[in-house]
């Protein structure tokens, strides 16, 4: 049976992996290949590398990055940050990521989608879609302008789906590093929707969050940054405390709490 | 030490199959050149990427009835991991029909998405190993692996070796002879990846 996937996202800006808070601010956490070498180790589904700073600075995909993180990852890595032309893809692909996560060029030049899956397959082509909620509508945010565009959230991830696109990141803006939990309306309409696999992110704060997502939409894989950056045990309890609720969690025979009783959720403060 | 090449024909992540086989204690190296691959006791043809992009890039480096001689004539161990496992098969769908190497007859054909199934199929999804006569799926029954894939491979069960389910049943791994492909990412699939790999260099 194929499994949901519990992923890490590793945000990083200036090269040091950050916590991120709203998408404004910004706290770090130390060296992105260490943290990739744990949670690798840890037995984390995927990894997926954001470099926040790369589009800002008009710099292309951070290739420097991912050539230092590559050697200790067992476990499917995607890169998104500056990705911008066909070029862009190849060579980040090439330096060792299975996929590219496309944010900005998105808007200006959509069909860098189809054009990228034509050569490399959709399966490597990630859409990153960001998504902000006021006076209860949804609209997509432009994270390079840190502001909320016009555009329908919904709509637009829809009308994404449709192209030749692998899989769809969406995060949420307004819970980003709040530890309140997924924005579970949003992305249950948007699961039942299209037929896309869906990485979903920001907002958890403690494991009662993944599993309210698993359980509400039909998301692919719920994704983190921050809560797995505060325990070295973190990946190993999720799955751990999700394994015990649901049979489509992946875990290892090695190491796991399947045994543990987890009496009451736990909050990263 | 047996040598491995990994073949680089512009598809796909070929880094992480090397560290995985260097991690390993393997000895191999990228290559498209015909002399390295002459020596080389076993080859790989990893790969993510589009079937016709992959063929043509094979023929502009003219090394298709080089591999041809190399795994059916010199019977070199070839082991094709994703794209490089449906390159085998006779023709493809994707973008088109197109033609493969034809190591073995089958037929690459878009994964069902009837019932609301995503595409692509994504994720880790557990093995079921139906002939291991060459014990590169040792202790791997019922593990799950890391795929990525639209497409699957269709063929006639004598070269099947492992079996996935996703509402169907799918083909996970196949074998001819010195022939060995799988459709999921040892090199991405954490240890029990690792252990397909070492069972290949074993059997070198």
């Amino acid at each position: 049976m194929l499994k949901r996937r519990i992923v890490a996202c590793v945000v990083v800006k200036d090269n040091w992996a950050v916590q991120s808070i709203g998408f404004q601010k910004y706290l770090p956490i130390g060296k992105p290949e260490i943290v990739v070498e744990y949670l690798s180790r840890w037995n984390i589904d995927e990894i997926i590398l954001i470099d926040i700073s790369a589009s800002k600075k008009h710099k292309g995909p951070n290739l420097e990055l991912i050539s230092r993180i590559i050697n200790k990852c067992y476990v499917p890595l995607s890169y998104g940050g500056g990705i911008k032309s066909i070029q862009d893809i190849l060579l980040t692909i090439r330096a060792g990521v299975e996929k590219v996560v496309l944010n900005s060029i998105i808007y200006k030049n959509p069909t860098l989608i189809n054009e990228g899956a034509a050569i490399v397959g959709s399966q490597s082509i990630i859409a990153s879609i960001d998504f902000f909620k006021s006076n209860n509508k949804y609209f997509v945010y432009d994270y390079l302008k840190s502001e909320q565009t016009n555009i329908n959230a919904f709509e637009f991830i829809n009308d994404i789906s449709k192209m030749n696109v692998g899989e769809i990141f969406i995060n949420s803006v307004n819970r980003d590093g709040l530890k309140q939990g997924y924005d579970i309306d949003f992305l249950k309409n948007i699961s039942n929707k299209i037929n896309t696999p869906i990485i979903a992110c920001g907002g958890v704060g403690s494991f009662t969050h993944f599993d309210e997502c698993l359980k509400k939409t039909k998301v692919s894989a719920t994704c983190a940054a921050n809560i797995f950056h505060f325990s070295e045990h973190s990946v190993i309890t999720v799955k751990s405390y999700l394994k015990q609720r649901y049979n489509d969690i992946r875990i290892g025979d090695d190491i796991n709490y399947l045994n543990f009783s987890f009496h009451n959720s736990r909050t990263y403060k | 030490m047996k040598k491995i090449v990994i073949i680089d024909y512009g598809m796909g992540n070929l880094g992480s199959v090397k560290n995985a086989i260097k991690s390993l204690g393997g000895n191999c190296l990228i290559s498209n050149n015909k002399k390295e691959i002459v020596n080389a006791d076993a080859i790989i043809m990893p790969g993510m990427g589009a079937f016709d992009v992959a063929m043509k890039n094979l023929d502009k480096l003219n090394l298709i009835n080089f591999l041809n001689e190399m795994v059916l004539v010199k019977k070199k161990k070839y082991l094709g991991i994703c794209l490089g496992m449906q390159l085998l098969a006779s023709v493809s769908e994707e973008g088109g029909l197109n033609k493969g190497l034809n190591w073995i007859p089958s037929k690459i054909k878009k994964i069902n998405s009837d019932n609301n199934k995503l595409i692509p199929h994504v994720g880790w999804n557990n093995i079921s190993v139906s002939n291991n006569k060459t014990k590169l799926l040792d202790n791997c029954n019922g593990k799950a692996f890391y795929f990525d894939h639209s497409y699957h491979f269709d063929c006639s069960k004598k070269y099947i070796s492992a079996y996935f389910s996703y509402d169907l049943k799918y083909v996970a791994a196949v074998n001819y002879n010195n022939i060995f492909g799988t459709q999921f990412h040892p090199e991405r699939s954490s240890k029990i990846g690792l252990t397909v790999l070492n069972n290949f260099i074993n059997l070198i």
